[in-house]
């Protein structure tokens, strides 16, 4: 049995790790409050862009190459998008299942089937099983910006217009609440556009509309802007629920550590309580020989 | 009368404010956008934005920089990626801004894109000045 410097020893321990990790829950709160304020603040600019693009492509007919949907998809990319720190329960290894179980899936029906890494867990996960990505981007860990989920998406644009890759799609967890996250698969290029969703009264309205400069550009821009776009909202939503899992994650922790101190305790009290008692017998019989 | 929505992915700056006119810095030049405007879509440059509020004879102004401008029989909407109001104007970092980009202009060798980038950001700072004198 161990000693009962052994178990004071071991209270100790835990009650540290329990304020460690009480800590990261405050910390990870405050920063999910963050990351959703980021989500809805974006929302009016996203909708608003989006309604500017389908008014226009019912409109205009236009067509763009960002919106044609190839008729045989032979080359994949995989854009997969983990946290760069563990600690989030389920939050990374759901994903990076997910993404193992999907290549293996379509590794037999496609030419060539690429990823792309978003954050150090995927690529560490990945790069033990021999897979590398074209390209990797790492440092989440500070606030995402818009300026850096443009810089990815301006090099996915790239590698689907040079014919790269006939069809990107991306991994993530998307985020329902703080306290649920939901594995998702996206396809996000080619870019759909439904026409018929567009709000009919304002169709009849654009069909005389000005362009400054002419339709075409404006609807590549906005195409573009509107990938740019769709790309931090899936950097915002990934941020937001790692932060929700690791909420979770350590509020479990905190629990768990406040149940084994109490165990320790319980087990603490009764070796003390019996170490009282042998060293009584041992007085008591001690007296009792002296008789 | 109409309404103007000023946003950016990163924050809501103005959402459905009543104003009498607007001027936008467009790329193919400055617009002055009233009441009854035939629908539009511009793309927008680097410059000061200007509208006036209804009610109010007060234009208040905008640095802003890369956008668009949609007109529709409801109002304006503007899609910026960057939008700086007076206060938000720190006058070193722009003096700054210039004298760096300048210095980047003049010495180096740069792509297309670099080299467009750093027009704006001067651009930027020269707008950012000059509202906020």
């Amino acid at each position: 049995m161990a000693s009962l410097k052994d178990i004071r020893a071991r209270i100790d321990s835990t009650k540290n790790t329990q304020q460690i990790t009480k800590a990261m829950k405050l910390v990870s709160a405050a920063k999910l409050r963050k990351a959703q304020n980021n989500i809805t603040n974006m929302r009016p600019y996203a909708v608003t862009l989006k309604k500017v693009i389908t008014n226009i492509a019912a409109a205009e007919k236009v067509s763009h190459p960002l919106m044609k949907r190839k008729e045989k998809v032979n080359k994949v990319l995989l854009v997969v998008l983990t946290s760069d720190r563990g600690l989030c329960g389920a939050f990374n290894s759901s994903i990076n299942k997910f993404a193992e179980r999907y290549y293996n899936e379509k590794i037999n029906q496609v030419t060539k089937l690429d990823f792309i890494f978003i954050g150090r867990r995927g690529l560490d996960y990945f790069g033990r099983r021999g897979i590398k990505g074209v390209q990797n981007f790492l440092k989440l860990d500070k606030d995402i910006s818009y300026d850096m989920a443009k810089g990815i998406a301006e090099s996915l644009i790239n590698y689907y217009l040079d014919g790269d890759y006939d069809e990107i799609r991306m991994i993530y967890n998307e985020f329902k609440s703080a306290i649920s996250q939901e594995v998702t698969c996206e396809t996000l290029l080619p870019i759909e556009v439904d026409p018929s969703a567009a709000d009919q009264s304002k169709v009849l309205e654009s069909k005389d509309i000005l362009f400054d400069p002419s339709a075409e550009e404006i609807t590549e821009e906005l195409l573009k802007k509107n990938f740019n776009l769709q790309m931090y909202r899936a950097m915002s939503e990934s941020v937001a629920s790692e932060h929700g899992a690791r909420m979770t994650a350590m509020e479990n922790a905190t629990n768990n550590a406040k149940e084994m101190i109490n165990k320790l305790t319980l087990t603490y009290n009764k070796a003390r309580q019996e170490k009282i008692t042998t060293e009584l017998i041992e007085i008591v019989s001690g007296a009792e020989a002296l008789k | 009368m109409f309404k103007l929505s000023l946003l950016t992915p990163e924050r809501k700056i103005i959402f459905d404010q009543e104003i009498t006119e607007i001027t936008v810095p467009a790329k193919s030049g400055e617009r002055q956008i009233l009441p009854g405007h035939i629908p539009m879509v511009a793309s927008l440059g680097t410059g000061i934005l200007k509208f006036t509020e209804a009610g109010t004879n007060i234009a208040k102004k905008f640095v802003i920089s890369w956008g668009y401008c949609e007109v529709n029989s409801a109002g304006v909407n503007i899609l910026a990626e960057f939008v700086q109001s007076k206060e938000e104007v720190n006058l070193d970092d722009a003096k700054l801004a210039i004298t760096v980009n300048q210095a980047k202009l003049v010495n180096q060798n740069l792509t297309d894109d670099e080299f467009e980038l750093a027009l704006t950001n001067i651009q930027k700072a020269q707008s950012s000045i000059t509202l906020a004198n």
